[in-house]
């Protein structure tokens, strides 16, 4: 699927030095930059319009992101989210392919090359998306508030895109949630203040490279909550028709933690008067309809402050954990139900005459506004499946197939396991399709084997009544 | 039961299957019975004891059986640690790992949690085939079908084998009962075989349970009696010699048990009547060899030199040392103000204390009735076995009396018993057979035939004729014999056992399925409202705190908090160093100046008080106090002084009245911290001990209290867990007290610079108000 670690340095080598993006090749003639600041992540869409001013049809531009993103954390970087789409005039949007250069310039940026699908011609333009999400960029300010004040977070960016291209116009938009910002970046009356949007701009004739940092600092009291562990399985049973979800949650309160010590009465004085709160109260979690037999336990056992909704179109189990989470502290819980599994599976005859099945089941679902750090998917087929194909509509993952024995199997059963850092809850649309065939010669394994082994517990213990060990006679009493 | 002589070949054939069928319903009643608490909260260890053997079984299942043995706990009894492998039975862990392994070689996915709380509801289900095997050794089929049913159901076992409930004594009862029927197996049948099998339940029992004790001295004080009523024979001495060899070798293999049968007292008897039944079997050898008048002069001179030695040797070795002394323990056992005087941390658990009349029928409704005529009716046979249910009876109810927790021993011999009573009754008034003439040679035949028939059939007489009253006189159909006597016997005898069904289920539901850790409370539209405060705080603990942190808490929650918390503790239920108990009890008793070295000298992180005033949940560390007060008392008299709780008029009081030494403790202090706040203006009542706690809001000059070396860290819900959080030394060298005192008064004076005078208290409450 990818190129070799070699490969791919030397062809970003060539492109960064035999390609280098000349400013003259684009102007970017009208850019509308919004950030979004509601979730606990930082998500920031562009929409452009993109015009080739140099002399040549191109098949290439650039784009920048900031290297800050990556050497973040060794393990899992902070860009979560990273999609370039060409719009077309019937706003119908096509994904692009690009290419992360290593190299970080001066500025701190690492430019990214996007491939068009046909060469832009000269002087014709394209509208283009640009939609990235960042994660643990937004800090609590100040780090440790007291348990009755709000927690503030800060934003930094910049005011105008990072473009190694002139832009004609810019406007950015900073949206934060329920509350205008309550201190920000200012020069004269720009941003423009709207509710709880910021306007920026616009700017007009914007050089190449230009590099404007700005700060927003707002009230969010909101938890921001950050899974550090997502484990889920998915056990599909064709004897029992049950599509069997299993989610392990290990999550944390990423806000500003409590200055002084927890204290019960005012909690309860907050409760009471219904005030939002930077701790995690409960949260909601949709569910796909036709659920049933929904749990919320953790390591010591059933959680029983859980309701569940069942309303036949958008199902919630509204799950409260044993203590209100505030910034900084820890919890971990296990959340499962069940489905029919008819639902997701599909079964189609194919040239052969062989039964072939579908499975598509969302790769992520569960909780809102929070992101993942890593996340396991595995999906259990059942006993004796051969496995045609795995895909996913979240292409970020990897892949590793293991076999598992249950239920006194006799070959065991497929797992299919696709490991994914850095998710948001906004990739829950994200589909996992799993393609399989049931041999009838691996069904017939199982009841084979037990009845085996029945039939020998049997005659062993007919052949062993029937051994006399006594010493001497057996005398009857 | 003796078959019916009319019943058609094909029919006795199906007998023993209907048996087994019958048992295996008495095993799924048994189960399905133990199962309230499962159905009404979850698959959760119940109580205290069941956590740390959960907490071991998972240790052993996640290492191997060796590191088991060798564990070394350094996560309880900070900082001494527990020896945990060697100070253990393992034989529940151990049962529950073979279990789970042969599930997983099996790759059936069984949590091992869920086989823990199985257990004790999978091996009453065993008790119960096992009392039917020993009861029908007893008299017969029938018999121990009703016994099995009986064991089944009686809350006195229940009581202790509740789903969840995953103590030694779940599979303990289990063993004990099979290790007595083999007994009187290898007593009938003289094998060494049997033997051999009682010896291996015997070992398996001892790796089970310290009540082991109890089967070591009653099957020597069987074998005593047999030879003392001149019934010795080779059947006894194989079945003894081969069970006492093997099972006391076998016994010393568990490291906690390892040389005590040589050299404990409690040891001591069977030890005793093994040397004599070797000696009787020689004389019995020497007798059949040597002429009778040789032969008395032996007797009388070896028995003399043998008693003398026997007897100096032992006060030898128990002078020297070599026998260990009688425990605390043992001394309770004979005389129940021993523990309250000498040993106050055995009296301080409910389960030592004396039974209370009630709970001997609350445990066993009819059978403690049934009980005395089982007895007697096996006393009109006396085989051998009978004289150990009679032996059993007598000290099972004896010890039953003393210590609440030995119910669990008596209920099995009550079962045996009634059931033994009531199918006698059974076998009388079902038998069809009806003597219309000769009425009263026919009795004479049957007395023949059967002495015990005889004694029953009497005595059923009387009854009956009681129950007919003056009108049975010479008609032949009214009487013994008659269908209404019959019908109203079996009747009211069908009317006890629903009765008794009935009974059961209600205690047992009502009383033995609370797992404690979670509380089940009633809203006003008659749901469930589950209180769920002690699982809230141990999690919180679990998650929020650095995984090395010690937690001081009163030594009852110490298993809960090893196996929900996961955090180290300084003392817990195994109450094995009572000065480290005396240490924690002194250390909450104190004053906060006198606590804090204290706590810092045991590198205290964190203190867990339980606090129901909220609530009212009377189990709470206030009740509880006096115990600590009093066990600190018995290390350190001159520091630690009961009657300082205590008002002028004696009267231990929490409110406005409480002495000084009760108010500045540090466990109330802790308890009732910021309590007052609660009520605002309202009077603070603690709803446990209905008194007023002073609330600053409402009169002036009580002081609110302070906290200086401890602060608050965590409260659950309903208040009922309170976790303290041990400050640092201050930075400054201060002590405690004078930093808060400088902190609080630059706050206060700051606040009189900007505002109207407002308190501490009421700062807070503002500040609350204005988000």
């Amino acid at each position: 699927m990818r190129f070799s670690i070699v490969a791919s340095a030397l062809l970003a080598y060539a492109a960064t030095v035999l390609s280098a993006p000349s400013p003259s090749d684009f102007k970017v003639v009208n850019m509308l930059r919004t950030v979004d600041l509601m979730k606990a992540y930082v998500r920031d869409s562009s929409s452009f319009i993109l015009e080739n001013t140099s002399s040549e049809p191109k098949s290439s531009f650039y784009l920048a992101v900031n290297s800050s993103y990556f050497d973040d954390d060794e393990t899992t970087p902070k860009l979560a989210m990273y999609e370039v789409k060409l719009k077309a005039d019937d706003a119908s949007t096509t994904p692009l392919e690009f290419e992360i250069a290593p190299e970080v310039n001066e500025d701190g940026m690492r430019l990214v090359e996007v491939a068009l699908k046909t060469p832009l011609e000269v002087g014709s333009s394209q509208t283009i998306q640009l939609v990235t999400a960042v994660v643990r960029e937004l800090s609590p300010i100040p780090k440790k508030i007291k348990q009755s004040e709000p927690q503030n977070l800060m934003w930094e960016g910049t005011k105008v895109s990072y473009m190694p291209y002139p832009i004609v116009k810019q406007r950015t938009k900073v949206k934060t949630a329920d509350r205008p910002p309550n201190a920000y970046s200012k020069h004269i009356d720009d941003p423009l203040v709207e509710g709880t949007t910021l306007t920026y701009g616009p700017y007009n004739d914007v050089e190449p490279y230009a590099y404007d940092p700005i700060l927003v600092k707002y009230e969010y009291n909101i938890p921001v909550i950050e899974v550090s562990k997502l484990e889920r399985e998915l056990w599909v049973s064709h004897t029992g028709g049950n599509l069997a979800t299993e989610e392990r949650y290990w999550l944390k309160n990423a806000g500003a933690e409590l200055k002084d010590n927890f204290s019960r009465i005012r909690w309860q004085a907050s409760t009471m008067a219904r005030e939002r709160t930077p701790a995690l109260r409960s949260a909601s979690v949709h569910l796909r309809p036709g659920v049933r037999d929904v749990y919320f336990t953790d390591e010591i056992g059933n959680v029983s402050t859980s309701n569940f909704r069942d309303d036949p179109r958008s199902p919630i189990m509204e799950i409260r954990p044993r203590y209100p989470i505030f910034g900084g502290w820890n919890y971990s819980f296990t959340l499962g139900w069940n489905h029919d599994l008819g639902r997701s599976l599909r079964s189609l005859v194919d040239s052969e005459g062989e039964t072939v099945y579908v499975l598509r089941v969302p790769l992520i679902e569960g909780l809102m506004n929070v992101y993942y750090n890593e996340v396991e998917v595995s999906v259990v087929l059942p006993e004796a499946a051969e496995i045609l194909s795995v895909e996913s509509t979240y292409t970020d993952v990897t892949e590793e197939r293991s076999l598992l024995f249950s239920h006194l199997d006799a070959v065991g059963r497929t797992v299919v396991k696709l490991k994914a850092k850095n998710m948001i809850d906004e990739q829950k649309r994200s589909e996992l399709y799993v393609t399989y065939t049931l041999p009838s010669n691996g069904q017939y394994a199982k009841p084979m084997l037990v009845a085996t082994a029945l039939i020998t517990v049997f005659f062993a213990v007919i052949v062993l009544g029937r051994i006399d060990i006594s010493i001497g006679k057996t005398k009857t009493a | 039961m003796q078959l019916p002589t009319s019943l058609p070949p094909a029919a006795a054939n199906a007998l023993p299957l209907l048996r087994t069928l019958t048992l295996f319903t008495i095993a799924g009643a048994a189960i399905a019975s133990r199962l309230f608490s499962v159905v009404r909260f979850e698959s959760i260890i119940h109580e205290f004891d069941p956590w740390f053997n959960f907490r071991a079984t998972k240790y052993l299942v996640a290492n191997d059986f060796y590191s088991f043995l060798d564990w070394f706990d350094d996560r309880t009894w900070y900082p001494l640690g527990r020896v945990t492998g060697g100070t253990l039975y393992p034989g529940l862990m151990v049962t529950s790992a073979l279990i789970f392994h042969g599930l997983k070689a099996l790759t059936l996915p069984v949590d091992i949690r869920n086989i823990c709380v199985m257990l004790a509801p999978v091996f009453s289900g065993l008790t119960a085939y096992a009392t039917y095997l020993f009861t029908r050794e007893m008299k017969d089929h029938s018999a121990g079908l009703l016994a099995a049913a009986f064991i089944g159901i009686a809350p006195g076992y229940i009581s202790r084998s509740v789903a969840g409930s995953y103590d030694n004594e779940a599979i303990a009862i289990t063993l004990l009962m099979f290790t007595f029927y083999l007994w009187i197996k290898a007593l009938k049948l003289g094998s060494a075989f049997w033997g051999a099998l009682t010896a291996l339940f015997y070992f398996y029992m001892v790796a089970a349970w310290g009540g082991y004790v109890f089967i070591t001295n009653i099957i020597p004080l069987h074998a005593l009696v047999l030879v003392i009523m001149g019934r010795y024979s080779s059947r006894l001495y194989v079945a003894y010699s081969s069970w006492y060899a093997l099972g006391t070798l076998a016994s010393m293999q568990i490291p906690f048990v390892g040389f005590l049968p040589i050299r404990s007292s409690e040891h001591m008897g069977a030890l005793g009547v093994f040397g004599l039944l070797q000696l009787v079997g020689f004389a019995v050898y020497v007798r059949a060899r040597v002429p009778s008048k040789q032969f008395k002069v032996l007797v009388v001179g070896s028995v003399g030199a043998l008693v003398v030695l026997g007897v100096a040797g032992i006060v030898g070795l128990t002078v020297s040392g070599v026998i260990a002394p009688w425990t605390g323990r043992f001394y309770s056992l004979w005389d129940t103000g021993y523990a309250k005087i000498h040993i106050p941390i055995i009296a301080s658990v409910s389960e030592h204390q004396p039974t209370a009349w009630p709970s001997f029928f609350f445990d066993t409704f009819m059978l403690i009735w049934l009980f005395p005529a089982g007895v007697y009716v096996v006393f009109q046979e006396l085989r051998d076995e009978h004289l150990f249910v009679i032996i059993y009876g007598i000290l099972a109810s004896y010890f039953a009396g003393v210590m609440v927790r030995l119910m669990l021993t008596l209920t099995p011999i009550v079962c045996v018993c009634g059931a033994v009573a009531l199918s006698n009754i059974l076998d009388i008034y079902t038998n069809l057979e009806k003597p219309v003439e000769e009425e009263e040679e026919k009795k004479e035949e049957k007395e023949e035939a059967s002495p015990l028939k005889k004694a029953t059939t009497s005595l059923i007489e009387d009854e009956a004729s009681i129950l007919s009253l003056g009108s049975m006189s010479k008609k032949p159909l009214i009487g013994v014999y008659s269908n209404w006597a019959r019908g109203i016997v079996l009747g009211m005898f069908t009317l006890y056992l629903y009765m008794f069904v009935q009974h059961c289920t209600w205690v047992t539901s009502n009383a033995y399925s609370s797992p404690s850790v979670v509380l089940a409370s009633q809203m006003a539209d008659g749901s469930q409202h589950i209180i769920d405060d002690f699982r809230e705080a141990y999690y919180w603990l679990r998650k929020n705190t650095a995984e090395d942190a010690k937690v001081m808490s009163w030594w009852d929650y110490g298993y809960q908090i090893g196996g929900m918390a996961d955090r180290t503790t300084l003392v817990d239920n195994n109450t094995w160093n009572n000065t480290h108990i005396a240490t924690v009890g002194k250390a909450m008793s104190s004053r906060e100046e006198v606590s804090y070295p204290i706590l810092r000298k045991h590198d205290v992180d964190y203190i867990l008080v339980i606090f129901g005033g909220l609530l009212g949940y009377s189990g709470d560390d206030i009740n509880k106090f006096l115990w600590m007060v009093r066990i600190a008392e018995g290390i350190w008299p001159e520091e630690v002084k009961e009657r300082d709780f205590f008002t002028a008029r004696g009267e231990y009081r929490v409110d406005a009245e409480a002495t000084p030494t009760m108010k500045n403790s540090l466990m109330y202090k802790m308890s009732y911290y910021r309590f007052a706040d609660v009520f605002g203006r309202q009077p603070a009542i603690d709803r446990v001990r209905n008194q007023r706690i002073p609330s600053p809001m409402q009169d002036a000059s009580a002081a609110p209290i302070e906290l200086s070396s401890v602060e608050e860290a965590f409260t659950s819900e309903n208040w009922i867990v309170r976790i303290y959080k041990v400050k640092e030394l201050d930075p400054f060298g201060r002590e405690h007290a004078a930093a808060t005192a400088f902190e609080s008064g630059k706050k206060k004076s700051g606040a009189r610079g900007r505002t109207a005078p407002v308190g501490g208290h009421a700062k807070g409450r503002a500040r609350v108000l204005r988000v």
